[in-house]
């Protein structure tokens, strides 16, 4: 039963590993280079966002956090509003976009459940002496 | 003579190898007598025939020494010429199973150094754009001096902003990089305006921008050697395994904790843009993130050598002919 659930997450493992690199990555890189406008410095400026925030949104290569903070927006514009305020990219603006953020949203929540089950596995697997 | 195959005459003659584990006598064969596949199964027997304490072929242990014949020992299964890397293979396996664990005892080295070199390049990127952000920051004291001169804003307008300004500033670089940057100097005094005693008033100001557009660019590049170093590193441990089952653990290790980390970094940040944070938050996400990939790598290694050993992955993705 152990090995069968262990080699099932191993599997959906793979799969997030697959989509991480050959979906999550450039999807950030697609919605990057089609808003070119929202990675502007002065866009992410201090009247929004603290020095410390703006450091992190700048720290990471190929600015995929800047990325991420958009598509935060448009899939959540409620929790953002007081960031964009009235700039959130709405559904009828660009069906195309808007379709592109939710699949980000979409991989990033998959991974999560299978990174979280993985180290449930991980767990079961240190009890048993698997690992 | 028996069945066609002979004993060897002489130890010259002989290769010796110190079985490690996850070693198989075919693996064993196909690094000294490469492109020998089809001739595997006479191999084997040639190879039982000169081992009389192999009773099995498919059971070797570790540390036993497995006799095998060179080229010049003119014998019916005489292999070809050994390449550059079966020759480290090779003495790899002269090398007594005790000089053998002193060196692999030394792989959690590599690993450190691996993560500690990643760590650094991370480090210094993030060095590098917060001075960066921070600079855009001092960019606007100029302009607020020249408007200031220009009698667009009052004397107390500029110094409100120049204040407020500096002591941001000096608070998001912290107190580390401000010693580092600016020594027993305040910062305040590293972008002291000189008024009436010289042409360009704010020619201080533009030194110390230059000076940390210097440091971050310096930094950049910096990270970018770390970052480059560190995967090297990996790379040469994946080379320097003897055995394919440890080359596709540490690739699966590696593979599943890269993923991992970009996946579980992209989740927390996405939920911290949406709040004010600081540096501390910052660097616990960093914390969560580099040991949940480090986590995930090695449950994945884990249950890739006890479910899926037999999986190739180095050879079938290339990893194998990248490192070598």
């Amino acid at each position: 039963m152990l090995e069968t659930y262990m080699r099932l997450s191993f599997i959906l493992f793979s799969i997030m590993a697959v989509s991480v690199v050959v979906g999550l990555i450039p999807l950030l890189f697609i919605q990057t280079s089609i808003y070119k406008k929202l990675f502007d410095a002065t866009y992410f400026n201090s009247n929004h966002f603290s020095l410390s925030e703006l450091a992190m949104l700048n720290s990471f290569p190929l600015h995929f956090i800047k990325t991420l903070t958009y598509v935060r927006a448009i899939v959540f514009p409620r929790t953002m509003k007081k960031r964009f305020k009235e700039n959130i990219l709405q559904i009828k603006d660009n069906p195309v976009t808007y379709s592109l953020a939710l699949l980000t949203i979409l991989i990033l929540i998959y991974g999560t459940i299978v990174t979280i089950n993985f180290f449930i596995v991980g767990g079961l697997m240190y009890f048993n002496d698997l690992l | 003579m028996q069945n066609g195959f002979s004993l060897p005459t002489q130890a010259q003659d002989l290769y010796f190898h110190h079985v490690v584990p996850g070693d198989t006598l075919s693996g064993i064969i196909n690094v000294y007598y490469p492109n020998q596949i089809n001739r595997m199964q006479d191999m084997i027997k040639q190879v039982l025939i000169d081992n009389p304490g192999i009773k099995n072929p498919n059971i070797i242990k570790p540390g036993q020494l497995v006799v095998l014949r060179t080229a010049s020992s003119n014998m019916c299964l005489a292999p070809i010429e050994l390449n550059e890397t079966n020759k480290v293979k090779h003495l790899w396996g002269l090398m007594n199973p005790a000089t053998q664990k002193a060196i692999k005892d030394t792989a959690p080295i590599y690993n450190g150094l691996s993560l500690g070199l990643a760590g650094g390049g991370v480090g210094l990127f993030t060095v590098e754009k917060a001075l960066k952000a921070n600079m855009s920051l001092l960019n606007g004291i100029p302009d607020a001096y020249h408007q200031y001169k220009s009698g667009a804003i009052s004397k107390y307008e500029f110094d409100k902003v120049r204040n407020t300004k500096l002591n941001q500033y000096s608070k998001y670089i912290g107190p580390i990089l401000d010693k580092a940057i600016y020594g027993d100097n305040k910062v305040k005094d590293a972008f002291k305006l000189k008024p009436g005693r010289s042409l360009n008033p704010t020619k201080s100001m533009t030194q110390h921008l230059n000076k940390l557009s210097k440091i971050s660019n310096a930094a950049s590049k910096g990270g970018v050697v770390l970052a480059g170093v560190g995967l090297a590193s990996s790379c040469y441990q994946i080379s320097k395994s003897d055995t394919l089952t440890e080359k596709n653990e540490i690739a699966v290790k590696t593979i599943a904790s890269t993923t991992t980390g970009v996946l579980v970094g992209a989740a927390i940040s996405i939920f911290l843009v949406g709040t004010p944070i600081g540096w501390g938050v910052i660097l616990v996400a960093g914390t969560v993130t580099a040991a949940t990939s480090w986590g995930a790598g090695e449950i994945a290694g884990g249950i890739y050598k006890s479910q899926y050993s037999d999986a190739d992955i180095v050879n079938s993705l290339g990893i194998n002919n990248i490192c070598n």
